[in-house]
């Protein structure tokens, strides 16, 4: 099966410090992967670079077979790259709804005639628009808080409201950067349930994650990141017994 | 509460102590012995806090109607008040009568009411204008006089080069000529974050006013004024005044139309994302640089526009149009009313353009502060200060920030 998202030997560095090197990161289509490492991994420097914040330094990113490398962040989006953001960044001062609607940006005509003369054709669009909107405010479980403001939403909300968001752009690949940070295991079981219902939706998943029992429980593969190098990458599994990765995240054991 | 009073008093202090020589003291200069020896001023002094007596006023007001809210419990009073107001302007009647009723006041006034509502007008053209960039878009803009005086100038020099030109036939022209130089001046600096584009605008502001001094054609400090072949013809039935009004309210209408509509559509709500978050927004596909760019230029062609009603109403233009103090002012009312909101915008421009013409003519305020004029900006700049400490959204929060009242979906 070919990949969607392909990148080869992926490099980025801050003045000395080599956030991510050499990274060989392969998604396939309706797969969902995780990026697990100890803190100051390169994760997020990493989806930085996938999602055209950072211009990687060395090596390329592929995605659909074509090369997006260094391409600006909305041209990237425009490919079908969608993101979250690990310290939330929803649009404070908008709804819930509007925050969702300026995700179909990149399917909407921004020919300002027809928003002047309010011509049929654009209402329509506007309105299947929103009805859009309500929907995947709805998949996500936020229906009820369509007309509140980002800001004033709980921040398990706060999070799902940003997967709405990124859903609005028609993404082939999420990128979710933590997105069960912060939350109780109950919180964290629903957002494994709506992770699964997203793979539903025919969209591959790169996530990272920091609860182990969320990563384990949903991916179909792993890898794991330490010092900006890729330890190991393959299922669940081999990477729970993989003695580096014991070794660097969960620290050596010790037979006391 | 202790340490308030006394920051508040060191303040009071420092500034007496930084503005002694200037205030208290004079140079007695001797030229024939060729001695300065140092002398109190005390009239001087007197005189400036005198004068201030209206800025101290303002701000106790403010301050009390603060305090009124607190105290009574009043959740958004303003807001309330207009909500009335809201209701009934929701109504798909309510734009045409409104404006039926604004075009009927022609006949129930004279020309000096006439005059402050031309004026007015044209005010409130530039704050709906300006507010789309530092509103809407979140981008500072300072040096927005010099679109305004860009516009008028368009016209000025036009008709001189092509007599006979009328002011309809050169509006279109003048409304893209000021969207394509916001699009220049914007275009360097919004590649970048931050606020580059207002000292980038304020360098320009105050370059194309010495520009404008110093050129022969723009007829240096003396200005240029119109031929009469492209003075405003009197509309049938109604004076020069009269259709003045009628010309500049049309123009009120359509402008805010405009501006309402885009800021409802698509791209209204991609500038609010960009104002509030620019990293999020160009995540979620969001060209910024061309967005930004947008805003600011259709901002700029309403300045030119409101230049060009500004040259038609006074049949003349000087450099004194592009000056700092105008755009200032124009700022000053954007935030008065609050960012981000149009009827903000209208209101902010109507209270501070009205209150000072109608106190200087005021007796009561002359025999208090006789120089009250020279203290205008100052009266701005405390009530600017007095906003950003107690209401910093400004008299109308906007508009998407009334939606989030909504009882049956707080969360419970």
């Amino acid at each position: 099966m070919s990949s969607l998202l392909e990148t080869e030997d992926l490099g980025k560095s801050f003045g000395g410090l080599k956030a991510v090197q050499s990274v060989n990161l392969s998604v396939r289509p309706n797969e969902i992967v995780s990026i697990i490492g100890p803190n100051g991994a390169g994760k997020t420097t990493l989806f930085n670079c996938l999602s055209g914040i950072y211009k990687p330094e060395q090596g390329k990113i592929v995605f659909q077979r074509q090369n997006i490398t260094g391409q600006s962040s909305f041209r990237v989006c425009r490919r079908g790259i969608a993101r979250t953001f690990q310290n939330i960044r929803l649009f404070a001062e908008m709804t819930a709804v509007d925050n969702v609607l300026v995700g179909q940006f990149r399917h909407r005509s921004m020919n300002p005639f027809p928003m002047l003369l309010r011509t049929s054709g654009y209402q329509e669009t506007e309105n299947a628009g929103k009805q859009e909107a309500h929907e995947l405010l709805e998949f996500v479980g936020l229906s009820k808080h369509a007309n509140i403001w980002a800001r004033n939403l709980p921040y398990g909300l706060q999070r799902r409201l940003e997967i709405a968001r990124a859903l609005a752009t028609r993404p082939r690949l999420l990128l979710l950067d933590e997105p069960a940070a912060g939350m109780n295991p109950r919180e964290a079981d629903d957002m494994v349930d709506l992770i699964g219902r997203l793979r539903g939706r025919g969209l591959a998943i790169l996530l990272i994650e920091h609860h182990m029992k969320v990563v384990m429980r949903i991916s179909d593969r792993v890898m794991v990141l330490d010092h900006g190098e890729t330890i190991a990458f393959g299922t669940p599994n081999e990477v729970r017994n993989d003695p580096k990765v014991i070794n660097a995240y969960l620290g050596k054991e010790s037979n006391n | 509460m202790v340490a308030r009073i006394r920051s508040f008093a060191l303040g009071v202090l420092g500034l007496l102590v930084i503005s002694f020589p200037f205030l208290w003291l004079k140079l007695d200069y001797n030229f024939a012995g060729g001695t300065v020896k140092i002398a109190p001023n005390l009239q001087n002094g007197f005189d400036f806090f005198r004068n201030l007596i209206p800025v101290f006023i303002i701000v106790l007001v403010f301050a009390l109607l603060n305090w009124i809210k607190k105290a009574a419990h009043l959740e958004r009073p303003l807001n309330r008040c207009f909500s009335a107001i809201a209701r009934i302007s929701a109504q798909p009647w309510f734009r045409p009568v409104l404006l039926f009723l604004v075009l009927d006041g022609v006949f129930f006034m004279n020309d000096k009411y006439l005059g402050l509502a031309i004026m007015m007008g044209i005010y409130m053209i530039q704050a709906v204008g300006l507010n789309i960039t530092v509103g809407m878009t979140g981008l500072l803009v300072i040096g927005y006089a010099a679109f305004y005086a860009f516009g008028a100038y368009a016209f000025a020099v036009a008709q001189i080069k092509i007599p006979g030109l009328l002011w309809w036939e050169a509006a279109p022209f003048i409304f893209v000529a000021g969207g394509l130089l916001g699009w220049f001046i914007g275009l360097p600096c919004l590649r970048l974050r931050g606020d580059y584009l207002a000292i980038v605008t304020l360098g320009f502001a105050e370059s194309f006013r010495e520009l404008m001094r110093n050129l022969n054609i723009t007829g240096g400090d003396k200005g240029i004024g119109l031929s009469p072949a492209s003075q405003l013809t009197p509309l049938p039935y109604l004076t020069l005044q009269q259709s003045k009004y009628v010309l500049v309210t049309l123009f009120v209408f359509g402008v805010v139309f405009i501006v309402r509509r885009i800021y409802r559509s698509p791209i209204g709500r991609t500038w609010v994302a960009i104002r509030e978050d620019e990293t999020a927004a160009a995540a979620m596909g969001i060209p910024v640089v061309r967005m930004k760019l947008f805003a600011f230029a259709l901002s700029a062609a309403f300045a030119a526009i409101a230049g060009l009603l500004y040259v038609m109403h006074v049949g003349f233009i000087d450099p004194a149009a592009g000056a700092f103090e105008q755009s200032v002012m124009v700022l000053a009312m954007v935030i008065l009313g609050g960012l981000g909101s149009i009827e903000g915008a209208l209101l902010g421009s109507a209270v501070l353009f009205l209150v000072p013409e109608f106190l200087r003519d005021s007796d009561f305020l002359l025999a208090i502060s006789p120089n009250f004029s020279d203290y205008r900006l100052l009266i701005f700049g405390s009530i600017m200060v007095v906003m950003m400490l107690i209401r910093p959204q400004g008299l109308l929060g906007s508009r998407r920030r009334q939606l989030e009242i909504n009882p049956e979906s707080q969360p419970s």
